[in-house]
């Protein structure tokens, strides 16, 4: 009985470590092309019906193919986080195979635990249907016993000769053996297994928490499975890097430039602190300080000059054909720091950059006061 | 009893479950709508960094502070070549606005000397920008063209339109975001 037992816990355990194993499994060292095979082979082509980016030779699975390669060969990329960043653009049926998260991971989960509890309920109606046989039993037993008794009344009354009653009596008494083995091994069997796996015909507390058991065990399994052959993707943002986490504070600025400049500086020192070669953090945390300071004292207005010229020429050298950084210096040089000659020299280059909408039109608004400033 | 009970209640549940999947399916109706669905809406546009067909370095994120449309194009691509002329309306349309919205073709899986030769011949002045290795069309999930997406001025992705454009579509859907924006 405890050999059977310990058996049905082995091979649970077993299963169960192979599945963890599994499911924690990591690949050896891949050269870079192996990787990018790796990757495309998993990752359908968006134009093409049921062909991987791997064998497709149309243009969108060539220019992912390219995409892939240049990711792998910069280095900067996991093959989950390549993987994501493809599937956050084509979305989620680009996937050849499905994500081992989210309501994908139901596609490997639901079979297995469906599996593990039809295992259970055809367990609990085979335990019920060899209980219904061993009633069967009982009854044909009870029957040849009254028989074999009739028997011996009709041999005491005469009714039947010696040999005939010895004859049938042999008979019964034989089946009456036989079906008595029978129901001893039914029960045996019975007894085991009420024993290891507590059926349904027990009483329904002992079901319910069986039940309850049988499918936690199999959305364990089910849980493994998906883990293990699901696709896993990182959990980065959209762009899954400091760069992209970066656009999108610089995007939240933005927005709020105008609405709350102190919230939006705040944001803009926060890109700098990750990122302080950050040409459009320094700009506009420059250019907002501007404006804030206008509204000042003429000592605050020359420490605001100092430090947005400071950063402004900064992002200018980081990057001279940024057009904000020029027209922003031009505009601080003729507001806070009254050299109309500077001012120009900058609005000019500012001009010649082609600066976005917004730029031009505080722009527009000062060169007139700053070509006046110049005729003086 | 109790356990051909319990397997009624499982098919029943399951049954339920395979029903609504199947009415679902039955009354979802497949997304027609030319404005398309991306994940990157709302996002920050992708970072792109390449140079026109005439040499110029073209950076999207240094475009912040305008509206800006990019369509993806070949002129090979009947649909785009369709097109072509209403996005010629709608750039002459923008020329006077003080917040005019900046177009710019995504040359997809093209040459530069076509599509030059295609702009000489058809018109519309706007930059046209490489994209050799289709990087820029990987970075927006386009897989077919023509496509054309709205920029805002943070930088945000806010519209995809799949296919090729309708009359006076575009106009509807910048005044649209444009007026959203401003409020």
């Amino acid at each position: 009985m405890k050999t059977r037992k310990s058996v049905w816990l082995a091979t649970f355990l077993l299963v169960a470590v192979l599945l963890v194993f599994g499911s924690s499994r990591t690949g050896g060292p891949k050269t870079q092309q192996d990787r990018i095979d790796a990757i495309t082979a998993v990752l359908a082509c968006p134009t093409c019906s049921g062909e991987s980016v791997f064998v497709s030779r149309a243009a969108a699975a060539e220019s992912i193919r390219a995409e892939v390669a240049r990711q792998v060969a910069a280095g900067l990329r996991t093959d989950e986080q390549i993987m994501s960043y493809i599937e956050q653009r084509f979305g989620g049926q680009v996937l050849l195979v499905p994500r081992a998260s989210g309501v994908d991971a139901l596609v490997w989960a639901l079979p297995v635990a469906a599996l593990v509890f039809s295992i259970y309920l055809l367990f609990s109606a085979f335990i019920k249907k060899r209980t219904n046989l061993s009633g069967e039993l009982t009854e044909q037993r009870d029957f040849l016993m009254n028989s074999l008794h009739d028997l011996e009344q009709e041999h005491k009354f005469g009714d039947l000769d010696d040999q005939e009653f010895e004859s049938l009596r042999k008979d019964y008494e034989s089946r009456a053996a036989s079906v008595n083995a029978q129901i001893e091994n039914l029960e045996l069997d019975e007894q085991t297994l009420l024993e290891t796996a507590g059926p349904v015909a027990k009483n329904l507390p002992r079901t319910l928490v069986t039940t309850l058991v049988v499918l936690l065990v199999g959305t364990l399994a089910g849980w493994l499975v998906a883990k293990q052959s699901g696709q896993r993707l990182a959990g980065d943002s959209l762009a899954g890097s400091i760069e992209d986490s970066t656009a999108t504070i610089l995007s939240r600025a933005r927005a709020t430039n105008f609405v709350d400049p102190k919230a939006a500086i705040e944001l803009y020192t926060q890109v700098l602190e990750v990122d302080p070669d950050n040409v459009e953090a320094l700009t506009y945390r420059a250019w907002l300080l501007v404006l804030i300071a206008r509204s000042a004292g003429d000592e605050v207005k020359q420490l605001a000059f100092t430090s947005a010229s400071s950063d402004l020429e900064r992002a200018i050298a980081l990057d001279p054909d940024y057009p904000d950084a020029h027209c922003f210096l031009g505009i601080t040089r003729f507001r806070l720091g009254d050299d109309a000659l500077g001012a120009k020299e900058q609005l000019t280059i500012c001009a010649a950059k082609n600066p976005p909408a917004e730029v031009k039109s505080f722009v527009d608004s000062i060169v007139a006061e700053v070509d006046a400033a110049l005729d003086k | 009893m109790k356990s051909q009970n319990l397997v009624k209640i499982v098919a029943t549940v399951v049954g339920i479950v395979v029903a609504m999947f199947f009415v679902v399916l039955v009354i979802s109706d497949p997304d027609q709508d030319i404005v398309a669905q991306s994940p990157l809406l709302g996002q920050p546009a992708p970072a792109v960094a390449s140079e026109t067909i005439d040499g110029d370095q073209f950076v999207l994120e240094r475009r912040k502070g305008s509206w800006v449309v990019l369509n993806f194009f070949n002129s090979t691509c009947v649909p785009c070549i369709n097109e072509h002329d209403l996005l010629i309306e709608f750039a002459n349309s923008e020329a006077a606005n003080p917040n005019a919205v900046e177009i710019y073709t995504i040359i997809n899986d093209d040459s530069s000397d076509a599509v030059r030769d295609f702009f000489v011949k058809n018109g519309g002045d706007w930059q046209k920008i490489k994209d050799d290795n289709g990087a820029i069309a990987v970075a927006f999930g386009v897989a077919r063209v023509p496509e054309t997406w709205i920029i805002d001025p943070n930088g945000l992705v806010r519209l995809r339109i799949t296919g090729e454009l309708s009359p006076g579509l575009l106009t509807e859907q910048v005044d649209k975001l444009r007026d959203g924006f401003s409020s």
